[in-house]
């Protein structure tokens, strides 16, 4: 029996007949409207609460410690007791207050009200004057104008001693060191106090605040981080509210969803460093989910101002656990059950939406995540809940009352493009979207949730069109509990997406090496990383960080040095030696910084022994006279990574391995960007000196070690071969020690390093890891080979710049090259390459190459406004004449749409030959296997054999290009002037009747056994494609509806349908004639 | 010379013409009947899936299951509890749910991983079962994870439909007991004829023209089934064979690539000779020219130049194939579904697997999961249950395998007991156990002639 009674749906899910419209009575005879009452869901959703603290906190006793996961700020009053003796600023005085959420080790969700620190920033006093009173009076007046709710606006301004972090100045000049620290109200404050320095503020006659070069320092860092950065808490770190220091908060002063709330002044909090226990995870609860919505009227993809969610399928996972702790699929309407899932059914989409946020308030999630569930689903949610009024499902976040909103905002950066997003605010959750991590960390042919899970979890997942949810969702209980068991898939595979790919582990690493809060870290750019860790080692060593207007530069400077390659095929080994951590090093043994680089008008003034010339003219002091804050950030980075690399490899416990791994991979990357950091033009803190002078000490570098290797390395000089590098990029030079073995490539190599490295400053080190042995140098960034690193055996095959990722070339063309390469390096055997070349061109021409490797695909931009593109469009053409011939399934704005390239007549331009894969197997059309010889495999091919074979060329052409078949068209304009007569099965030849003309019916054997073969294998793969089908959607009774066209084996099921008949249709014939 | 039966039964009938030590031998003559037409697909359609098999086959044989089970637990469980739909099955209360196993199995062979090169491809393996497989059980309107081993992940397939009695708890079934159809029985023949004993012989693998062909063996029984040779029991023995069975595997070696004509008149005069006098059927199998999935097609004519020509004695067959000869049902396969049944199973016999799907009244439940079949829509022609005649088969064999094995079932398909259920026969593989099995159609009791040295 049920435990609840009414309308609960585990599993027995909704008691319905087949068929019957959705309040149909269920089979206990209870009305299905009958409500189940909120005690009932309690009772259902008890096992997800979580575990209580086992007495009640006594704050003179008890410490609380949690790891955080997200501060924000809030507006409220000042609290008395919360200040230092004195602190407050007036009484009454709205203040801003920060809230700190996390969870304890045992699972409590913890909410904590941090008071009593205030926003500032810096100026540079005036030459003479430094009368912070006047200061604080003319800034308090200026900023009056614009404010007048608020008492005092300009708190406090005190006069420090800092250096600014730009320029080196010789002490000879004037006095720069001296600066106001200026304390406002609220952080909304600082930049208009930063539009007034700006413009000029005048203290006294002839004391003016100096504008140039930088008005104000630190203006321009969001209030949590400066928080943070003053306190030593890094992102995802453990901190201590110790007892005595705290105060709980009573349950009618509670504001947050949280289990435990307390109110603490800011200098109680204790940030723990995190090494030992401190390094582990908190049990944080993930929460995953995706929703199901269909479209009421019309066609197309539905729309969140008018089509409802039917499903939301949510999967809860405490992080560390094996498995879930709770599946359950939220469903309009009556629905069977579904394996493994808690099943609820709801009559009304209010009270789903109700329902299911009740749920999210009890799971009381840290962290949500799905497939780009941000912009997609819970924008969707939230529009359909505000629309259906259903008031509280709003609140997504940790604060009773703060109600999520969506914001548009459009995200930039160098690294990661143009991206649209929705921006909404859940307080104290971490939005962790799956889809935005992995477009940051992988570079895919596709990213749809169905090509990432084939990708990392090998597997595949039934994709169902759109327009076909709706129909089953209109259909009974049991086509419901298809959508149910799909859409639960979707909210289950970004979550192993998570384990598989470490992700918790990484990016909470990321967030503790930069001290970045852990949601900066998916929906900002690689920047912030670098600030904040810059804004950390200025403040121990009393440096100020200059706010700098950012401007969009065109000045460009000159990039890596790439050595021309001696193009060919190295059938003997080539040593590889690379500058360890290039651009890092660099600017650690020249001390290239902001604060070294010195003003050119100050150089004269300077002893040539005090600084260091770069190869492009700038100078910067050396370490002796002042350390550079970006080499010591690095240095730190560097020894933080080797510790925890050392400590990875010394550990026991897995979970600490992966902590360490996301840590030394977090630091690496982190080391790797401060170089970037100060080559972005649209940065914080742009400096092309510094990084211009990276890159031209790389080059130089290069080059230094090219000569030197080939000086050293000759007969001359008692070695067997003369030396040459053949080839050199960034930071790695390769070289061609002669005919010699792995062996002794290998020790040339170590030595050779050893040698070159003396020449330069530390840390600056070449080293030697690997040798390539064959070796294809093809051009420029463009090679393969197999790698050595030890003498025994290659590790593996290595290529570069021959992966053709985008989804502009067809797979056949990555297959091929794949193939080539591992015939040439592998097999060694330069003719089966060319053998391999020729059967692929001998397939295509022959059409006997699977329409899935041929198939290209292009996301169909907003709206196929044709003068957007002044060239016609082969995508944008054929999402066109698709919805022509069926608008319910032709793909929409934001689909990607998959083609092919189809003969056409003679003068057919390209954007007419793409034609849907699906409509080109139905009516069996003909394929432009001259397009995919050109367009596609040619220039790939040809770059390969470019250096093995005169003429490459000769690849496409000959014998073995001579047989072509084209299909007949099934339907069409074409095939009504075709005629098709009988022909004989073995020869062609017409026939009148029968199947075999007189000739080969001598044969007849041996023509029913061809024919047989084909028709078996034609069988076995029909079988072998179907009976997959049916299993991965999970179903044996059920028809496979799935049209992933991502999946490898979507054309070919579609392919095999038609090929079997026809086989089957030959055996008819020659059957007959018995 | 005993070469008295050498004739056409037709011919046959008063035969007593003197020549050897036997007057009176004649060939005993078995009425009979082809049931196989179900296995015909005469124009095949491949627009459908498989879903429609899998739904017919819960259609046919749920109520079977069902009447299995209620004989079963009818004294414990009320009426209300043998639940007519899987999602009808509630939290917490007993119950009987009936529907189609599916079995999830890590080291199922996926065309998927052929294509994704993701995983290196094994070879075929002898078996594919391992711990972490794990049962579902679904029918239309939902599927459940089933545990508590029952019935045991080793010992059944995907594809059999089954009664489970258990449990709904954290949304999957926790099963206690589970049954299955069980074993259909015979339909008692006509009463046992004067001219008993009256056999219909089985064989299996002749492979003509194959290395793994015994060319002496082959000659033997050819001798043997035409009475030519052997001692004066053995001829009056082979006299009373009254039809031949080849179960498959009998064109080994013909080959498309170096198609050999030979091979062919090999084989079509050794039947051609066989069936001047004795009737013959010839059922294609996994090696032999025909379609490689279930249900196979008749060997084409073509290959039988000769032997075709005596119509009314040889005929080529289709495999599965149903047949009633001296009134007694006679059905079985050339053994690849058995054989399949044993690599995902943890069947380790050939009659223990076979016995399996006499017990699920199912020829193939493997196909169309893990063997290939033709996507049936309106019927499941490997289902045991009354499909043309509302009879129960009385043999039932399958061919191919590496050793003979037979067993006379109980009632209900029981092992042992009065032995009053159906005959399983596992045929050997002719070129590996030269063996030929009479089965006595009266008795249902089983003779073994054996060729070896």
């Amino acid at each position: 029996m049920s435990k609840l009674d009414g309308r609960k749906a585990r599993p027995r899910a909704a008691l319905d007949d087949d068929d019957v419209d959705m309040d149909a009575d269920n089979d206990d005879g209870e009305p299905m409207s009958k409500r189940m009452r909120s005690s009932d869901w309690d009772d259902e959703f008890e096992p997800l609460k979580r575990k209580d603290l086992d007495a009640p906190l006594d704050p003179n006793n008890d410490r609380i410690v949690f790891m955080q996961i997200d501060i924000d700020q809030y507006t409220g009053k000042a609290k008395r007791d919360m200040w230092p003796q004195g602190g407050i600023p007036a009484p009454d005085q709205e203040v801003p207050i920060l809230r700190m959420f996390g969870v304890t080790e045992g699972g409590q969700s913890v909410l904590a009200h941090i008071h009593g620190f205030m926003p500032y920033f810096y100026c540079q006093c005036p030459d003479k004057c430094r009368d912070s009173a006047k200061m604080r009076a003319k800034l308090e007046e200026r900023l009056r104008v614009n404010n007048r709710g608020i008492k005092q606006l300009v708190l406090h301004v005190e006069v420090v001693q800092k250096q600014s972090l730009m320029w080196y100045v010789p002490d000879s000049t004037a006095d720069t060191s001296h600066f106001f620290r200026i304390t406002v109200a609220q952080p909304r404050l600082v930049p208009p106090c930063r539009d007034i320095i700006e413009r000029g503020l005048e203290l006294q006659p002839g004391a003016r605040v100096p504008t140039t070069p930088y008005a104000t320092f630190e203006s321009n860092i969001a209030f949590p981080l400066r928080y943070m950065i003053d306190n030593g808490v890094t992102g995802g770190c453990w901190v201590e509210v110790p007892a005595g220091s705290y105060q709980v908060r009573s349950h009618a002063t509670t504001v947050g969803l949280c289990q435990i709330e307390v109110d603490l002044p800011y200098t109680d909090l204790v940030s723990l460093p995190t090494d030992g226990d401190y390094m582990k995870l908190a049990p944080l609860r993930v929460l995953s989910f995706d929703i199901e919505c269909v479209k009421l009227e019309g066609q197309g993809f539905p729309q969140a101002e008018e089509d409802p969610v039917i499903q939301i399928a949510t999967v809860v996972k405490i992080h560390g656990d094996e498995e879930p702790l709770w599946k359950a699929v939220f469903v309009l309407g009556t629905c069977a059950p579904v394996a493994g899932a808690h099943v609820y059914t709801f009559e009304t989409e209010y009270e789903l939406l109700q329902r299911w946020s009740d749920f999210l308030t009890i799971v009381d999630p840290d962290v949500l995540t799905g497939y780009n569930v941000i912009n997609f689903d819970l924008n969707y949610l939230i529009t359909r809940a505000g629309i259906l009024k259903v008031d509280k499902f709003a609140h997504i976040g940790r604060i009773q009352t703060a109600k999520s909103k969506i914001r548009d905002t459009v995200f930039q950066s160098r690294a990661y493009g143009i991206r649209e997003n929705k921006e909404i605010n859940t307080e104290g959750r971490v939005q962790f979207d799956v889809l935005h991590a992995i477009q940051r960390d992988h570079k895919l042919r596709s990213y749809s949730l169905n090509a990432v899970s084939a990708h990392f979890l090998n597997e595949q997942k039934e994709d169902v069109h759109y327009s076909m949810i709706g129909d089953l969702h209109r259909g009974n209980a049991e086509t419901r509990q298809r959508v149910a068991s799909y859409c639960l898939k979707d909210a289950t595979l970004p979550l192993r997406l998570m384990d598989h790919l470490l992700c918790m582990y990484n990016y909470v690493e990321m967030a503790r090496v930069t001290g970045t809060p852990l949601s900066y870290l998916l929906t900002r750019g690689q920047q912030i990383k670098v600030v904040s860790q810059l804004y950390r080692t200025c403040l121990k060593l009393g440096y100020i960080f200059p706010y700098a207007k950012q401007e969009s530069s065109e000045e460009k400077f000159e990039g890596a040095t790439v050595l021309e390659p001696e193009k060919d095929f190295y059938g003997e080994p080539i040593a590889t030696l690379d500058f360890a951590s290039l651009y890092p090093s660099i600017m650690m043994a020249y001390n290239l910084c902001y604060c070294t680089l010195i003003p050119p008008q100050y150089v004269s003034q300077m002893n040539p022994d005090e600084y260091t010339k770069t190869p492009i003219g700038h100078c910067f002091v050396k370490k002796d006279n002042r350390q550079g804050v970006l080499p010591l950030v690095l240095t730190e980075l560097l020894a933080a990574r080797k510790r925890a690399k050392k400590d990875m490899n010394a550990a026991q416990d897995p979970l600490t391995k992966m902590v360490l791994n996301g840590r030394q991979l977090a630091l690496k990357i982190s080391a790797n960007s401060v170089y970037g950091f100060t080559g972005a033009t649209v940065g914080q803190l742009a400096c092309l000196e510094i990084s211009s002078s990276v890159t031209a000490f790389g080059r130089q570098m290069i080059d230094q070690t090219k000569e030197h290797v080939e000086r050293r390395y000759k007969v001359a000089a008692g070695y067997p071969h003369d030396a040459k590098v053949i080839y050199g990029d960034t930071d790695s030079v390769m070289v061609n020690f002669g005919e010699i073995s792995v062996e002794e490539a290998m020790k040339y190599g170590l030595e050779a390093s050893q040698e070159i490295s003396k020449t330069f400053p530390p840390p600056i080190r070449l080293e030697f890891e690997k040798v390539y042995c064959p070796f294809l140098l093809m051009n420029k960034k463009r090679y393969a080979g197999l790698i050595w690193t030890k003498p025994e055996k290659y590790d593996k095959m290595d290529c570069k710049g021959i992966e053709t990722v985008r989804r502009d070339w067809c797979e056949l063309v990555q297959k091929t090259v794949d193939d080539v390469l591992n015939l040439i390096l592998v097999e060694r055997s330069v003719p089966q390459a060319k053998e391999c070349v020729k059967r692929v061109v001998a397939d295509l021409l022959q059409n006997k190459v699977d329409m899935s490797l041929l198939v290209i695909s292009k996301s169909l931009a907003k709206s196929a406004n044709a003068e957007d593109y002044k060239a016609k469009q082969p995508h944008v053409e054929l999402a066109e004449r698709m919805r022509a011939r069926d608008p319910t399934s032709a793909p929409a704005v934001g689909d990607r749409v998959a083609f092919v390239y189809i003969k056409g007549h003679k003068d057919a331009r390209a954007y007419e030959k793409a034609e849907d894969p699906l409509y080109v197997l139905e009516q069996n059309l003909a394929i432009d296997a001259q397009y995919y010889l050109e367009h596609q495999l040619k220039q790939p091919i040809i770059r390969i054999f470019e250096p093995l074979m005169e003429r490459p060329e000769s690849l496409f052409a000959g014998n073995h290009t001579l047989k072509v078949s084209v299909p007949m068209p099934a339907g069409g304009a074409m095939a009504k002037f075709v005629q098709r007569s009988l022909t004989c099965l073995g020869c062609r030849a017409p026939i009148k009747e029968g199947a075999l003309c007189k000739n080969c019916k001598k044969k007849e054997i041996e023509i029913y056994l061809k024919k047989l073969d084909t028709f078996r294998d034609r069988e076995l793969e029909f079988n072998k494609l179907w009976s997959e089908c049916q299993r991965c959607q999970g179903s044996l009774h059920q028809d496979v509806i799935c049209t992933s066209r991502d999946c490898p084996i979507f054309y070919r099921r579609e392919r095999v349908k038609r090929d079997i008949a026809q086989a089957a249709e030959a055996m008819q014939r020659l059957k007959i004639d018995w | 010379m005993g070469l008295d039966f050498l004739r056409k039964p037709q011919g046959a009938v008063d035969l007593h013409k003197s020549g050897g030590g036997n007057p009176s031998l004649s060939r005993t003559q078995l009425p009979y009947e082809n049931l196989s037409k179900r296995f015909l697909v005469s124009t095949g359609q491949y627009s459908q899936q498989y879903s429609s098999l899998y739904y017919v086959r819960l259609e046919l044989l749920g109520e079977a299951v069902l009447r299995a089970a209620r004989a079963k637990w009818g004294g414990q469980l009320s009426n209300a509890q043998f639940l007519e739909a899987l999602k009808k099955a509630k939290e917490g209360g007993e119950c009987v749910v009936i529907g189609t196993l599916y079995k999830s199995m890590t080291l199922k062979p996926s065309v998927l991983h052929e294509y994704m090169k993701h995983l290196a491809i094994e070879g075929p393996m002898d078996k594919y079962i391992s711990d972490s497989d794990t049962l579902y059980l679904e029918d239309q309107t939902a599927r459940v994870q089933l545990l508590g081993n029952t019935p045991p992940v080793g010992n059944v397939t995907t594809g059999l439909i089954v009664a489970v009695r258990g449990r709904m708890s954290d949304a999957c079934f926790h099963a206690t007991d589970y049954c299955l159809a069980g074993a259909t029985s015979p339909t008692p023949g006509p009463a046992p004829s004067p001219e008993a004993p009256r056999y219909v012989a089985f064989v299996s693998g002749l492979r003509f023209g194959d290395a793994s062909a015994n060319e002496v063996h082959l000659r033997l029984l050819h001798e043997y089934l035409l009475g030519s040779s052997g001692s004066a029991e053995q001829k009056e023995q082979a006299s009373r064979i009254g039809r031949l069975i080849v179960v498959g595997d009998t064109l080994a070696a013909v080959k498309t690539e170096g198609f050999d004509v030979k091979v062919v008149e090999q084989a079509d005069g050794w039947l051609g000779e066989v069936s001047a006098t004795l009737p013959v059927d010839v059922m294609p199998g996994a090696t032999d020219p025909c379609n490689a999935t279930l249900p196979q097609q008749p060997i084409h004519a073509a290959l039988f130049p000769h032997s075709r020509r005596q119509a009314d004695t040889f005929q080529s067959v289709t495999n599965p194939y149903d047949c009633r000869v001296g009134g007694v049902r006679i059905i079985g396969t050339s053994g690849q579904p058995v054989r399949d049944l044993m690599a995902f199973s943890s069947c380790t016999t050939p009659l223990d697997a076979l016995k399996l799907t006499v017990q699920a009244r199912c020829l193939a439940p493997t196909a169309p999961d893990t063997m290939g079949c033709y996507p049936f829509t309106k019927s499941d022609p490997f289902c045991m249950v009354n499909q043309d005649t509302g009879e129960g088969a009385s043999v039932i064999f399958s061919g191919g395998h590496d050793r003979v094995q037979y067993e006379r079932l109980g009632v209900g398909g029981e092992g042992g007991g009065e032995g009053q259920g159906p005959l399983c026969v596992c045929v050997p593989d002719f070129s590996v156990e030269p063996v030929v099995v009479l089965v006595d159609i009266d008795t249902l009791e089983v003779d073994l002639v054996e060729f070896g040295a």
